[in-house]
């Protein structure tokens, strides 16, 4: 293993301490809750929804970039694949802007869903009113029947951006609610994983991959796919991946998608754009617009190499709302 | 406390699961993400700490609440989070005259394990560390001291999470992995089996992934 760190144990300490340091201006810690961030508030901001999220460390620009302006308001941050405590949850909480209630929106993952349970139960008792969204956007991970036990993955970007839109745009927390839990239901995920990845803490790789093999349906923390299979060129793999999210996708009443091509760390992103490529022909062919394209690297596995192709269908709300204006320094958005 | 001293057979417990940090990685790593070793080792440590600066000599009610407290907010992964809340639940159920008996043991595990299969949503069966806590359960119902039931829990631990291996997992990260799971003891079962082992004072079979997943 070579990764350029000081004790594992620090890893997510020392990063973090970085990061903060490295944009003041856009993030700030909870006093006394280091794992928990907010986004710093502009002067005179009137109080809108907030929106907090959270999960495991090693997915960056996942969970924290997406705390911005027009985005989340904090986020809580767990250990390296591991979710954030509850404590930590309830201090992102209490430290946004929460009289008009918050939403907690992140993945299907099930120590975030106990930990965020937790948080909402205290901050109950605390006055505060939250709801509760979570992404189940991979398509790889639970047939269509089991939907609701699906792991939330690239797609919480569209969610976020489409959500963050709607609490800066004023929305209640119900209706800000129902974007997010929208903006998901028209939103599917699939990735490839073509090499392993290495909690930093654990300092071994969490599968072995032989030469040659791709392991289809990954998802963002190295594990396993639904299938492994030989290597294919930029066009199969874009093809087994879209064809993966189509079959699910009802674009007969919209036939204007935004469409994210994610890397899972490592694949650079030229190769993102060859894809992305491929994508864009097999949806022009088939009638279908592309409203928006995202591609670079906005949910990773530390150092896998792979990536996620996400589709969302849009309907005339979350194709405004998804043009609105957002910010965050980690985050190339439009 | 009597005979049966539940502060060394801890720590002996907390520094045993410890040793075992790479097997729970590995078989955690074969179904889940792999970070199993890592929340198992962070949480023992932190507890031993705790043990070792709180130095308690309260009631087995105040140290299993202590323990559940350490291990929310240093492992709160799936795994930690239900164990805390299975821990924090089983303290709820001790009054504080209660112990180190076998009647204590047996009504804090049922407690424990009511909340764990609440919290968790998970079904007995389903192929989580269920599958071990409740067949060590029934048997603990049959015992009249602690020293006794410890090596029957033991062997009915083991039993139903070799059983249980050949089944598809229905939970958690696991259950994404499918069809490829099977033949893969729950790591989960197996951490508990190691800390009964380790009260016990029993040797552990090791529990190779690569032999067992073929």
């Amino acid at each position: 293993m070579r990764k350029i760190m000081n004790a594992p144990k620090d890893f997510v300490d020392d990063f973090l301490d970085g990061l903060l340091r490295a944009y003041p201006r856009d993030f700030r810690s909870v006093p006394g809750f280091p794992r928990a961030l907010t986004r710093v508030e502009p002067p005179g901001a009137s109080p809108k929804v907030a929106i907090v999220t959270g999960g495991g460390s090693g997915h960056l620009p996942l969970f924290l970039g997406y705390v911005g302006q027009g985005l989340c308001s904090a986020v809580a941050v767990g250990n390296t694949f591991s979710s954030p405590s509850a404590d930590a949850i309830l201090a992102a909480t209490k430290a946004s802007e929460c009289r008009k209630g918050v939403l907690y929106l992140y993945g299907n993952y099930s120590g975030d869903g106990i930990n965020f349970d937790d948080a909402a139960d205290m901050a109950s008792d605390d006055g505060i009113e939250t709801v509760t969204v979570r992404a189940t956007d991979d398509v790889a991970s639970a047939p269509p029947a089991a939907s609701g036990s699906r792991r939330g993955v690239a797609g919480l970007t569209l969610a976020y951006k489409c959500a963050g839109a709607a609490a800066a745009a004023d929305y209640t927390l119900s209706e800000t609610a129902k974007v997010a839990a929208r903006s998901l239901a028209n939103t599917r995920t699939m990735g490839v994983g073509l090499s392993p990845t290495i909690i930093p803490e654990a300092g071994r790789p969490t599968f072995e991959l032989p030469e040659g093999e791709m392991e289809l349906g990954i998802g963002i923390h190295g594990e396993p796919g639904i299938r492994r299979e030989e290597m294919r060129d930029a066009n199969r793999i874009a093809d087994l991946l879209l064809d993966g999210v189509l079959a699910e996708l009802e674009l007969t009443t919209s036939n204007r998608v935004a469409v994210l091509v994610n890397s899972l760390g490592a694949t650079p992103e030229e190769e993102l754009y060859i894809v992305y490529g491929r994508v864009a022909d097999r949806l022009a062919a088939d009638g279908v617009t592309v409203h928006r394209a995202l591609v670079g690297r906005y949910a990773t596995s530390l150092e896998m190499a792979g990536c996620s192709l996400s589709v969302m269908a849009l309907d005339d709300e979350l194709t405004s709302l998804l043009d609105a204006q957002s910010y965050s320094p980690l985050l190339r958005l439009f | 406390m009597g005979e049966y001293s539940p502060g060394t057979a801890l720590e002996r417990m907390l520094r045993s699961l410890i040793q075992h940090e790479e097997e729970f990685r590995e078989l955690d790593a074969a179904a889940g993400d792999g970070d199993l070793g890592v929340t198992v080792r962070s949480a023992a440590a932190a507890i031993i700490e705790w043990l070792l600066q709180s130095r308690t000599t309260g009631s087995t009610r105040e140290l299993l609440a202590g323990i559940a407290q350490v291990c929310a907010s240093t492992s709160p992964s799936t795994f930690g989070s239900l164990v805390s809340h299975g821990l924090a639940a089983a303290a709820k159920a001790l009054d504080d005259e209660q112990g180190d008996d076998i009647s204590s043991l047996v009504v804090a595990l049922e407690a424990g394990i009511a909340t764990v299969h609440r919290r968790g949503r998970a079904e007995p069966g389903e192929k989580t560390f269920l599958d071990a806590l409740i067949p060590a359960l029934q048997v603990a119902r049959t015992a009249t001291s602690v020293a006794e039931a410890l090596p029957l829990m033991r062997v009915a631990a083991i039993a139903n999470t070799e059983q249980m291996a050949s089944a598809v997992p229905k939970h958690g990260r696991a259950a994404w992995v499918g069809e490829r799971a099977r033949g893969i003891p729950d790591a989960g079962s197996v951490v508990v089996i190691r800390a009964l082992e380790a009260l016990d004072g029993s040797d552990g079979r090791p529990w190779d992934v690569d032999t067992v997943s073929q």
